[in-house]
């Protein structure tokens, strides 16, 4: 099979620098080779390939551009590694994002010397991994009303709640848990194994199998005081963990929706019905053409927001339009996508369905499609639809 | 592949230091002391001492210090992707480069993946060498990104060489820079000549195995296998070798972020090749015919017996 060369319609490479390429490549080649001849069996089991963690760790995926741990890599360069992780499959992106943007990171932003010496040097290399507890059963889009509370006693806290919908919850080495002290939302480092901490995976999902989602609950749990993320209270610390992650679904969607088009092209050029392939009927066209125009505003948009970020211009509400349309256009791709496919779209001999179904909870986490809508509705009015 | 070790620190080792009072070593004597140091089972400190008290040799890093470095080499070449769709260019001697992407030759990239694993090993310096247009340093980086200390590109228009105006043009090189082991792809996918690292050995005086796929190096000796039909041959030799680098002998890991973000500070020297004028020339290129439209021959039983005909009188395969 030839390789895969992705989507460049507007000559988007010669925005890029020589290293953003390079990594870009990297990373695609190591999905082709490494991930992808796995994918289906995973899918099928509803398991995550923890044999290629360490290799991710190697290639240096993990908390790239955490200053003193990362390599330096620009936001767009990371932007370019997430892309080509979820042209893979959205469960391998969500594995990078999770430990990078939402456990390395604020631990390197908010965490005390002691802290990043501990985990970091390990989370880089793939060999401790992180998870990251916000939602709970009756708190997703409305974390500031969680119920999970640390209570002092002595040189400790003890922790108690339930956070549920976790990536990687059950194979963690350690969680990054936000919880109420004082009313006020904190951050804590929770190790696995700690007495009062259980794990319980969700499983028959549709959507993200390859993936771990689990439930993590926490009875009269305690913790060291030094677990607490010093530096940081109240529900700004959790969110701007979001802001870093869903930077990079931003840029996951574009992966995915380029996945999605270029099988759609070749089966709507290679299919036969009636006296022609299927991508010469317009209607057949009108579908592959919609794609390509989102794709190539999709790549832009997070191109602009990747130079924003590394000069330091993002503002978050920009980061809610990048990841409320690059994963609508994701979605409205693998719908298109699938359709054109026929029957075969409906098995895991192709890939659109298993996109196309990992997008339905990408589109839900890291803040739902109207969540997003309602932060830039506040932005732009100054009237905020919710509290 | 990335499951391959990371580079180890440089810093000045002990068997090395040792090995550098012995004057102006081969890469065998190198070696040999190498093994040599785990028999002499002295103390870090007095390798240490030792390797202060030399002077004058040409390795000398530093005020005091000393180290030999194994000069490991690597040639690699910028050709065409497999996947390209090559046309036939308007003179009909050359391929039309439009539209076509390049990329470091397959076999090539084993060749850089062994000298890596070689400098993990046995420490030293790898240097990857080519000839051709300032495009092959876009090839020249990746290796580095994978890991290769240098970069060297000898510039020049490689249209009307031939493989023995390149191999003279790499010995010399190779000579230059004292190289002590060479890795090159057993041929580049592009001309297929298959000519160049076995020239180069014989030109340097070298030993050389082609279409490695299996090396273990110690003590300035080498264990090298390669497929031949039907089995496989093994073949001992010593120090220095080029030796022509197969499918089978590792797998190549993936460029890194760091390794990719350090590449640019790598040093890529670039100067014009020398390179004598060519013996050979090619005459013509003809594109493979195009393949007849398939043919459906019948169905079921009844297709057997005319599919036998055709195999046995049209494509003479049976
Ligand atoms: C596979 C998967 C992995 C996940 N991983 C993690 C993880 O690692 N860590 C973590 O903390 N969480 C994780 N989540 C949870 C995710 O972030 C939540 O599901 C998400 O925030 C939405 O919360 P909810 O599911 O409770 O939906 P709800 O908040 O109940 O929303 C249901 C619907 O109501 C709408 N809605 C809610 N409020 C409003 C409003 N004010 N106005 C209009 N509409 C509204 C929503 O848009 C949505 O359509 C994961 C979820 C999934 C599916």
């Amino acid at each position: 099979m030839a390789r895969y060369k992705g989507v460049d319609f507007y000559a988007m490479d010669s925005l890029l620098s020589d290293e953003e390429i390079m990594v870009r490549d990297s990373v695609r080649d190591f999905v082709s080779d490494r991930f992808l001849p796995l994918v289906t069996e995973h899918y099928r089991r509803g398991t995550f390939p923890m044999e290629l963690v360490p290799e991710l760790g190697e290639l240096g995926l993990l908390g790239p551009t955490i200053p003193e741990y990362g390599s330096g890599l620009s936001s767009v360069g990371y932007g370019l590694v997430l892309q080509e992780l979820e042209r893979g499959d959205s469960g391998l992106r969500s594995f990078v994002s999770v430990q990078g943007a939402l456990c390395m990171w604020p631990i390197a932003t908010y965490g005390s010397k002691e802290q990043k010496e501990r985990w970091l040097p390990g989370m880089a290399r793939g060999e401790l991994i992180g998870c990251f507890g916000l939602t709970e059963p009756d708190f997703g889009s409305n974390p500031g009303g969680m119920t999970t509370r640390a209570v002092p006693d002595g040189d400790s806290f003890v922790l108690n709640g339930t956070k549920r919908w976790i990536t990687n919850g059950s194979v963690a080495d350690i969680a990054v848990v936000w919880g109420k002290l004082d009313d006020e939302v904190r951050g804590f480092l929770v190790e696995k194994g700690t007495p009062g901490f259980t794990t319980r995976d969700i499983e028959n999902k549709f959507s993200l199998r390859v993936s771990t989602t689990s439930e993590l609950i926490f009875e009269d749990c305690r913790i060291p005081k030094s677990a607490l993320l010093g530096d940081v209270s109240g529900l700004k610390g959790p969110l701007s963990c979001l802001t870093q992650a869903r930077y990079g679904i931003a840029w996951g969607g574009v992966g995915a929706a380029q996945a999605i088009y270029e099988e759609a092209l070749e089966y709507a050029k290679t299919r036969v019905q009636f006296s022609r392939p299927i991508a010469g009927y317009q209607l057949v066209q009108d579908k592959l053409v919609w794609m390509l125009n989102e794709i190539t505003k999709g790549q832009l948009l997070v191109l602009r927001l990747g130079r924003l970020k590394d000069e330091g211009k993002m503002h978050f509400a920009q980061v809610s339009l990048a990841k409320r349309n690059n994963i609508w256009m994701a979605l409205e791709c693998s719908r298109r996508a699938r359709d054109i496919l026929g029957a075969s779209g409906i098995t895991d001999e192709y890939q659109v369905g298993r996109h196309m179904t990992n997008l339905e909870s990408v589109s839900t986490y890291e803040g739902t499609h109207d969540i997003h809508t309602l932060i830039l509705g506040g932005h732009v009015t100054g009237l905020q639809a919710f509290e | 592949m990335a499951s391959a070790p990371m580079a180890a620190p440089r810093k000045l080792r002990p068997e090395r230091a040792v090995a550098s009072l012995k004057g102006d070593l081969d890469a065998s004597r190198a070696l040999l002391w190498i093994g040599a140091r785990n028999r002499l089972s002295d103390s870090i400190w007095s390798f240490r001492h030792l390797a202060l008290a030399s002077t004058e040799h040409p390795y000398q890093t530093g005020p005091g210090e000393t180290e030999l470095t194994m000069e490991i080499l690597v040639f690699v070449k910028r050709v065409p992707a497999t996947d390209s769709k090559i046309k036939v260019g308007a003179d009909g001697k050359q391929i039309d480069p439009a539209g076509v992407e390049y990329v470091l030759n397959p076999y090539d990239e084993f060749a850089v993946e062994e000298a890596l694993k070689t400098k993990e090993k046995f420490g030293g310096e790898v240097t990857v060498l080519t000839i051709g247009s300032a495009d092959a340093q876009k090839e020249l980086r990746t290796c580095l990104a994978m890991g290769a200390d240098k970069a060297i590109l000898l510039e020049a228009d490689t249209s009307s060489v031939d493989a023995s105006s390149i191999s003279k043009c790499l010995a010399a090189k190779a000579k230059e820079l004292g190289a002590q082991i060479i890795f090159c792809g057993k041929q580049a996918v592009d001309g297929d000549d298959a000519q160049v690292g076995v020239r180069v050995a014989t030109l340097l005086g070298w030993a050389c195995v082609s279409d490695v796929s299996s090396l273990e190096l110690s003590d300035g000796a080498f264990v090298a296998t390669r497929d031949i039909e039907g089995g496989k041959e093994k073949i001992e030799g010593k120090l220095p070798a080029v030796l022509t680098c197969q499918k089978g002998l590792n797998e190549p890991r993936y460029p890194n972020l760091k390794g990719i973000m350090a590449a640019k500070k790598k040093p890529l020297e670039s100067s014009p090749a020398s390179l004598e004028s060519a013996a050979l020339r090619v005459a013509g290129l003809t594109p493979p015919p195009a393949r007849p439209a398939p043919a459906i021959l019948g169905e079921g039983a009844a297709a057997v017996d005319l599919l036998i005909d055709k195999l046995k009188n049209e494509a003479k395969v049976i």
